[in-house]
């Protein structure tokens, strides 16, 4: 069955929107804002990819 | 017989007796869905030993690349909907290999590889040489890109999130480790004779190895010299007189630190050593690592990274021969 061009394609505004988020936390630490560690940094990769790869699964199960 | 169709429309898909991609159950290539229609298992198990596997060693992207190139899509009832990617970038839609398109199969391939480099460096790159905002501007644009096409239906707005995450990993990685390229590159080495000789920064290297000798370095009974060390990516050998005693204070994003036996190493690392009796002459070291490692040492032999060197005093196990601190050496 094929998707109607018009319908938004959740799993990927999730992951474009985490990817967003992950640019974020970048961009407050080279302000100075927050202070990255890598105690940091994994989490937040691994919940962008998490949220991506939850977003896509709730997708499918919805088909 | 409509009884028999009935049936056969209502059961699940077919497991395919070949390994074909998955063109309902995919996330980019339907490398992962048909993977899991094939080995009868839960496709989200491939994913995330794909995602795991990527921040591992990244050979999970040239695998995946591979078999999205290799591997036809499944037409839903086990049967290849036509050749592969690469048969029809190579021959067109009848799937027949034309010699003509076989250097530009490879240019594309060369080209992918070469530019998924280019984004991982360049991003360590940029972040650490004061241009980090900008990346975390560009994955922002891109994160956004890819939301917006998504909102519009677009499924090939995942692409985008390829190098969204090849930008964003390796950044986020030199930023946690906080590497900067400041000083030059490649094998530095320096041996100061009088304090008033040592640089007002202290020694930096971007890049390489920095080794500095204070073998030579006059130092008066009683005074504390500090001296800067900064590194991006890279080991530091700082050489001290066993007369000297030295103090540090170490910050370490990813990698290790070995002042006179007392070590550390991992990630976030934050080692001290201090205390200081008696009038021997002190050296404090304030160093700064990104991506590497600092030693200090008596003797160029006892370096774990200078050539010749054996590492000898870790054969004294938990032992730190920083032994002018307490005063035992005169």
């Amino acid at each position: 069955m094929r998707r109607s061009p018009q319908r938004p394609d959740v799993p990927v505004l999730v992951g474009g929107l985490a990817a967003s988020g992950v640019g974020i936390v970048l961009l407050l630490d080279r302000l100075q804002v927050i202070t990255l560690s890598f105690g940091w940094l994994a989490p937040t990769l691994l919940a962008a990819i998490g949220a991506y790869l939850l977003a896509g699964g709730l997708a499918q199960g919805r088909r | 017989m409509d009884q028999q169709t009935e049936s056969q429309t209502s059961n699940p898909a077919p497991r395919p007796r070949r390994f074909l991609r998955a063109a309902d159950d995919r996330f980019l290539g339907g490398v992962c869905g048909g993977l899991g229609r094939y080995f009868d298992v839960d496709p989200v198990l491939f994913r995330v030993g794909a995602v795991a596997l990527t921040f591992i060693g990244g050979i999970t992207l040239i695998i995946y690349a591979a078999l999205w190139a290799l591997v036809p899509t499944d037409n839903g009832s086990g049967e290849p909907s036509g050749p592969s990617p690469l048969r029809r970038l190579l021959g067109g839609a009848d799937g027949r290999v034309r010699a003509g398109h076989m250097v530009a199969i490879a240019a594309l391939i060369l080209g992918g590889l070469l530019t998924a480099l280019l984004l991982v460096v360049g991003a360590v790159w940029a972040t650490a040489s004061g241009g980090g905002v900008w990346i975390a501007v560009l994955v922002i644009a891109i994160g956004l890109a890819a939301a917006a096409g998504a909102l519009a239906g677009r499924r090939r707005a995942a692409w985008l999130l390829v190098p969204a995450l090849l930008i964003a990993a390796p950044a986020g990685f030199a930023a946690a480790a906080d590497v900067r390229f400041q000083g030059g590159f490649g094998d530095l080495r320096y041996r100061p004779t009088a304090v008033t000789a040592l640089p007002a920064r202290g020694y930096e290297l971007s890049a390489g190895r920095l080794r500095v000798d204070l073998r030579g370095l006059a130092l008066s009974p009683g005074t504390t010299t500090e001296i800067p060390i900064q590194v991006g990516m890279g080991v530091a050998t700082v050489i001290v007189p066993a007369s000297v005693c030295v103090q540090s204070d170490t910050k370490i994003g990813a990698g290790y630190v070995d002042v006179l036996g007392d070590a550390e190493g991992g990630l976030d690392v934050r080692r001290q050593v201090g205390g200081a009796q008696g009038l021997a002459p002190r050296v404090l070291l304030r160093a700064k690592v990104g991506m590497g490692a600092l030693e200090v040492v008596h003797r160029p032999e006892d370096s774990l990274f200078l050539e010749h060197g054996h590492g000898l005093h870790h054969a004294v196990a938990g032992a730190s021969d920083n032994a002018a601190c307490s005063g035992a050496v005169a």
